[in-house]
């Protein structure tokens, strides 16, 4: 995979809801969920494949007034690229090392809030949340939050 | 084969059935399951079909050609099926989301607890309600485009654990409670999960954070992404949004009701 310079955001199969202090986004193709931290999301919207990570620092000094260095804004790259958010073609910057080394090392110098990511998983079908009703045995195994998911009894639910 | 072709919340289904005896049974059930809040139309207006025949001796469900469950047990067949017609009408509802969540109203302000199927939101909702709270549901909090509660309110479904999970149906007003009517602004969003004698602390959760974790209980998700995604947002920034462990109904209740009470907005 190539080392890119210029990391451009997906924005294809993507939802985006805009937050006081953070952004949103659903990633329809893999029914995953993305909490993106003011930090996370400054330097995703920055992504437009023509800044480079050090346009990136630049404008983030500018628009928010801490120093910061490229590890810092390649910290959120590599988050970006490990939940999909980001175009193919990225190599992460911190190969070899750990996700805690490296928070270690940016965070003490770091005056600015560390990018932050958070994801979950949606259930892929709504059955799994929201039903546990069922006829058959097989009408349990999709329905992974229920009691069984592999015995419906005889009151008709998904549970011993 | 006879059909019962029908519009509610928008969404137009129609019901083709190989036995009229049985159709007779399915709409009387799905009436009972959208709580009458149904209009009949015609058949050639449905936009979701589901079909029930007996190719084998025994029931089999279809929606729109593809196979849904066949075999079982009849006896469970009608709970199962309304089950099924409720989440179309879930997914698909126009203008509204539907969260799987429980909702109640406790001193003018509106609590949801979305959660998953056997957490317990029923034996909550129900605790409230025997305490005075505006029963809305137990199964869903429908949310309109300006991020509005509206009531869903069906039978309270109480499960008996110590006998197979069996329901044991009650209303509000057997319980001492009032059914909600209007709609009305969502105040707390709690998330909450169970664990034996667990006290209430909520921490409370960032809107971002917030809105997140009530995505798996959002059921038109997939099929109307942008939208729920937009009235859920109305949601997270307007309400509280908290989570925690809990323990007890009647405990959880009371430490709920003290945490909501002394929310000033």
């Amino acid at each position: 995979m190539k080392f890119s310079q210029n990391p451009m955001a997906r924005i294809t199969g993507l939802v985006v809801q805009e937050m006081p202090d953070e952004v949103l986004v659903y990633d329809m193709d893999t029914n995953k969920a993305h909490c993106l931290n003011e930090t996370a999301a400054f330097v995703w919207k920055s992504c437009d494949g023509k800044n480079s990570v050090t346009d990136i620092v630049r404008e983030f000094e500018a628009n928010n007034g801490g120093r910061v260095t490229e590890d810092f804004v390649w910290l959120a790259i590599d988050q970006l690229h490990e939940n999909g958010l980001l175009e193919a073609g990225i190599e992460s910057r911190f190969a070899g090392q750990s996700r805690r080394d490296v928070l270690k090392k940016i965070g003490l110098a770091s005056m600015v809030a560390l990018p932050v990511i958070a994801s979950l998983v949606a259930p892929k079908s709504a059955m799994a949340a929201v039903s546990c009703a069922c006829i058959n045995a097989a009408a349990c195994a999709a329905q992974a939050g229920c009691p069984s998911t592999t015995i419906c009894n005889g009151s008709g639910v998904c549970a011993p | 084969m006879k059909s019962f072709s029908f519009q509610s919340y928008g969404v137009n289904v129609a019901v083709d059935c190989s036995e009229i005896k049985l159709l007779g049974e399915v709409e009387s059930s799905i009436r009972t399951a959208l709580l009458g809040r149904l209009t009949e139309i015609h058949r050639s207006e449905a936009i979701y079909i589901f079909s029930i025949t007996k190719p084998r001796g025994e029931l089999r469900i279809e929606l729109d050609g593809e196979y849904i469950s066949e075999g079982g047990e009849e006896a469970n067949f009608l709970h199962f099926f309304e089950t099924m017609v409720r989440l179309v009408i879930a997914e698909h509802a126009v203008d509204l989301v539907f969260m799987h969540s429980g909702a109640v109203v406790w001193n003018g302000k509106a609590i949801i607890f979305p959660a998953d199927s056997f957490s317990g939101k029923s034996t909550l909702v129900a605790e409230f309600v025997k305490r005075g709270a505006i029963y809305y549901s137990d199964e869903y909090a429908i949310l309109d485009k300006l991020g509005q509660l509206h009531s869903f309110p069906r039978l309270i479904s109480l499960r008996d654990f110590t006998d197979g999970f069996r329901r044991n149906d009650v209303s509000a007003e057997s319980i001492g409670g009032n059914i909600g009517i209007y709609p009305i602004r969502v105040t707390h969003v709690l998330l909450l999960r169970y664990q034996a004698n667990a006290r209430f602390i909520p921490q409370r959760l960032s809107p971002g954070n917030g809105l997140m974790k009530m995505i798996p209980q959002a059921i038109s998700l997939r099929f109307k992404s942008k939208f729920t995604l937009e009235v859920l947002n109305r949601v997270a920034k307007s309400a509280i949004i908290s989570e925690s462990l809990r323990g007890e109904a009647k405990k959880t209740v009371d430490e709920i009701a003290d945490f909501v009470d002394k929310t000033i907005f």
